[in-house]
């Protein structure tokens, strides 16, 4: 390969390793997210490092798009193909992502709300006896409920 | 008042289930709120302060009634069983919610893992598919896999 501009691709990239990097940086990138959830399950949650992957997967999204577009020409058809697969992997997996990162979210949040609402029982169970006890009466299971109700009206 | 009026010395007799209901109350609101702010976002390292109270409270109210059950009332005894019971359901409670929670992390990490894995053989499909010269179509993309994986 000469050494002028014109085997590379942006100035700097040689023509015919383009789809080479750009495979290799998602790669990189792939692989490093199977790393880390494995590190996440043993608990090691290392996040500037996967921001690093995320970062490394939208270049190789940028030089599949430079190359369907603005270097399409200098390309064969079948690295066209390649290129399209890499958008469309990267498409396919960030919504697949985004969807699990939501169901994430939306269990963590259930869980406090869960936790949130078994302190608040707990909190009401705990006044209630403290004003029976101030009443002089005793909490049993069969006043416990006209307990909890009169507990909640002197609040 | 005189010691016999303390139990263990230092806590007032007429005193004594009062403090462990407020040790107890302290606990449970302090807890909640906590909760409450978590949900939002808002992380305030005092959890371990209220359990701290929590445990202070259950301690005071097994004192009370295994120790010195005859120097309280009825009354007192019924509500320092009832102390014992309530931080016993909501401590079992606790646990089976931790331990839910902490398997449905467990799954999603599991789950995640299973992606970035499918993602990695899809991206090293299409790398070994374009080192030799071929493309992927939705026709061959099965024996792509496999020639992938084969190689691998």
């Amino acid at each position: 390969m000469s050494d002028t501009s014109g085997d590379k691709i942006l100035g700097i990239v040689p023509k015919e390793k383009y789809v080479h990097f750009t495979y290799m940086f998602l790669l990189v990138s792939a692989a490093g997210g199977v790393f880390f959830s494995l590190l996440g399950i043993v608990g090691i949650e290392p996040v500037s490092a996967t921001y690093g992957l995320i970062a490394l997967g939208l270049l190789s999204l940028g030089l599949a798009v430079v190359g369907l577009t603005k270097h399409k020409a200098d390309f064969s058809v079948t690295d066209h193909a390649h290129f399209k697969y890499i958008a469309l992997l990267f498409i396919v997996f960030f919504v697949i992502n985004i969807v699990g990162g939501a169901f994430y979210a939306i269990a963590y949040a259930l869980g406090y709300l869960v936790t949130a609402i078994i302190g608040a029982a707990q909190a009401v169970l705990v006044w209630t006896g403290y004003n029976s006890w101030q009443g002089g009466r005793v909490v049993t299971k069969g006043n416990i409920r006209d307990e909890v109700k009169a507990a909640l009206a002197k609040r | 008042m005189s010691d016999a009026d303390k139990i263990m010395g230092f806590i007032p007799k007429d005193q004594y289930v009062k403090y462990t209901y407020y040790l107890l109350l302290a606990s449970s609101i302090g807890a909640a709120v906590l909760t409450l702010l978590g949900l939002i976002g808002i992380h305030i390292p005092l959890m371990q302060l209220f359990g701290l109270a929590g445990i202070a409270g259950l301690i005071l109210a097994l004192i009370g009634f295994f120790i010195f059950k005859e120097e309280f009332s009825a009354l007192d005894q019924s509500h320092l069983l009832y102390i014992c019971i309530i931080i016993a359901v909501f401590f079992l409670a606790g646990l089976i919610l931790g331990q839910a929670f902490a398997l449905v992390t467990y799954l999603m990490l599991l789950v995640s893992l299973l992606v970035f894995v499918a993602q990695l053989i899809m991206v090293w499909t299409g790398y070994n598919s374009w080192s030799h010269g071929r493309s992927i179509t939705k026709s061959n993309v099965k024996s792509e896999v496999q020639q992938a994986l084969k190689r691998g």
